[in-house]
């Protein structure tokens, strides 16, 4: 445990240049997870100034998507984020259906809502894994990554894929739930309310984990209001905030589940908030399972676009395949704006169309871009030995800042 | 505080302000943009504390420069994301590639409008990436470095729609 040193609010003026400070160079190559820089000034062995250097991975995202049909975008926005798909998926197909004047069936809603709670789950476990083989705990990242493949099957019953789902389509989602994914979903539920005893056993309430991160990267509420952090590190520094709950999209409205918060923002808070999001995620699958609606999976209107053989598909195999007029779809000139709670934070999109085929502006932001400010200010006045364990509680992942 | 009083407190700073529910897009325009940093601060001081996204639409007679706000201390503007938008005049266009130069013509600077950062320091990085991508330049901004792009690419403004490449160009030494 450390004290802090320098002060986070004076931190970005201290001019580095001089014989005083070290510069010390950390990546680009994977230093945890994805490949980005951290140049970090030193004053002894403490941090005085971050600088991330980031867009190693930059994959031109927006630049794709606006010279594409509006459908076409949505493998694109998924291989930005793979640890979280389908919440990448489903903010852009929020905005889209608030530009085309769509709206999703229930049933659809509650698949979107139960196919989102089951990717937060292996995106939190994705993230402790990370942050275990920063701390150097190679136990737990094998036991985080090991019991995201229970979930990842699960997905894969439902979608048909393991990670890139593009589950969900305007109008509805592309596959009604399978026979017997009930009893094998609340099987999975089981088995991870035990395993979430032997986390805490091994990792959450380790003496040598509490050591290395109690008061450890600590951003207090009115800073992380100010620079704007988003998802469990904001909720850990104590701000209620919830895109979910304060600003609802798909079946988030009908269901109750309650949004954890933490006093400190220290790097052990962000530990335990994404452990106990992990909870409310199951208890919100339990009620959708319990109360999913019967009906359609597809709005009315695309419905009776359907051919008869696709019809048929859709009776027999309650699957959805794409009617032609998908591939030219051209939304009313004007613009939308969508917001969802993805694992890692809030994903906003902004699209603006012409009347067009293509997207005229095709603008997101993911949440690890939005966290980078936080990033900067975070690590300033600790030892150089605690920023593994601050750049791991963030759970920052480089290709998804990059776009 | 509501969407028809920060409606009412905006107009009063003499913008022009729009709301459509439906398409959750709340727009705050505001014609001249040496004013914009005024109607940022009381933004600010009404409650929307904190930047989403910052970027540019290319328009063929303009640009309009965005800033996305939201509130995470007043409940009742949480679900609400204010758009601060302005245009700004556009400079020459880009030419046709020279293969001799190498190049598209001349090189064109970027269109400077007041940076926000002092405003919402959440604007920082969202600001330097809009900077690379459209060309703007933000008076004030303490760092405008490229951050997504490399610095070869710098000048090239890639997401205005005059953008285009040369095959000769994609060829990796």
């Amino acid at each position: 445990m450390s004290e802090r040193v320098y002060n986070i609010e004076e931190a970005p003026n201290i001019d580095v240049s001089g014989d005083r400070y070290i510069m010390l160079q950390i990546g680009p190559s994977h230093p945890g997870s994805g490949h980005m820089r951290i140049k970090v000034w030193l004053d002894g062995d403490i941090v005085v100034k971050v600088d991330p250097d980031i867009g190693f991975v930059h994959r031109t995202s927006e630049w794709l998507s606006e010279r594409r049909e509006f459908i076409k975008a949505i493998p694109i926005v998924e291989r930005i984020m793979l640890p979280d798909t389908i919440h990448a998926n489903l903010s852009y197909i929020t905005t889209l259906e608030r530009l085309l004047g769509l709206e999703a069936p229930p049933r659809a809603q509650y698949l979107r809502t139960l196919a989102a709670e089951i990717n937060r789950i292996t995106s939190h476990l994705y993230g402790i894994g990370i942050f275990g083989i920063f701390l150097g705990s190679s136990t737990v990242y094998m036991w985080a990554f090991g019991d995201r493949e229970p979930f990842i099957d699960l997905m894969e019953m439902l979608t048909g894929a393991r990670i890139t789902y593009s589950y969900i389509i305007p109008g509805g989602v592309r596959w009604d739930m399978p026979k017997g994914f009930k009893e094998r979903a609340e099987k999975v539920l089981e088995y991870m309310e035990k395993r979430l005893k032997d986390y805490d056993d091994i990792w959450v309430k380790n003496p040598v984990v509490q050591s290395r991160c109690v008061n450890v990267g600590v951003i207090d509420k009115t800073n992380a209001i100010r620079l704007g952090v988003v998802g469990p590190n904001l909720r850990a520094s104590g701000v209620y905030y919830d895109t979910r709950k304060h600003d609802p999209y798909a079946a988030y409205q009908n269901v109750d589940f309650e949004v954890p918060t933490f006093k400190n923002g220290d790097a052990y808070d962000r530990l335990l908030i994404r452990v106990e999001e992990i909870k409310q995620s199951m208890k919100i699958i339990k009620q959708v399972l319990k109360d999913m609606p019967e009906g359609k999976i597809i709005d009315e209107g695309t419905y009776k676009q359907l051919n008869p053989v696709m019809k048929k598909v859709y009776d027999e195999r309650a699957r959805v395949m794409f009617p032609a007029f998908y591939n030219h779809m051209r939304p009313q000139p004007g613009e939308a704006t969508g917001r969802v709670e993805a694992g890692r934070g809030e994903i906003f999109f902004y699209l603006r169309s012409d009347g067009g085929k293509y997207p005229y502006r095709f603008r997101w932001v993911t949440p690890s871009f939005r966290n980078l400010p936080f990033f900067t200010h975070v690590a300033v006045g600790y030892r150089l030995a605690d920023l593994p364990a601050i750049y791991g509680s963030v759970d920052y992942f480089p290709p998804e800042a990059d776009r | 505080m509501n969407a028809d009083e920060l409606k009412t407190a905006l107009e009063a700073e003499g913008a022009k302000v729009t709301y459509d529910q439906k398409r959750k897009v709340f727009d705050v325009f505001v014609q001249d943009p040496s004013r914009i940093k005024q109607v940022a601060r009381k933004m600010l001081e009404l409650g929307l504390d904190h930047v989403v996204s910052v970027t540019g639409v290319d328009y063929p007679d303009r640009i309009e420069v965005i800033w996305h706000a939201s509130s995470y201390s007043v409940d009742s503007l949480e679900g609400l994301v204010v758009a601060l938008r302005t245009p700004i005049s556009k400079g020459p266009p880009r030419q046709a590639y020279d293969p001799r130069t190498r190049t598209y013509g001349p090189a064109r600077p970027p269109l400077p409008v007041d940076s926000l950062t002092d405003v919402w320091p959440s604007a920082l990085f969202l600001e330097r990436e809009a900077h690379e991508m459209f060309g703007i330049e933000f008076r004030g901004h303490p760092d405008l470095r490229p951050i997504l792009l490399s610095d070869d690419f710098y000048g090239k403004w890639p997401l205005r729609k005059d953008f285009t490449y040369d095959k000769s160009e994609l060829k990796v030494a």
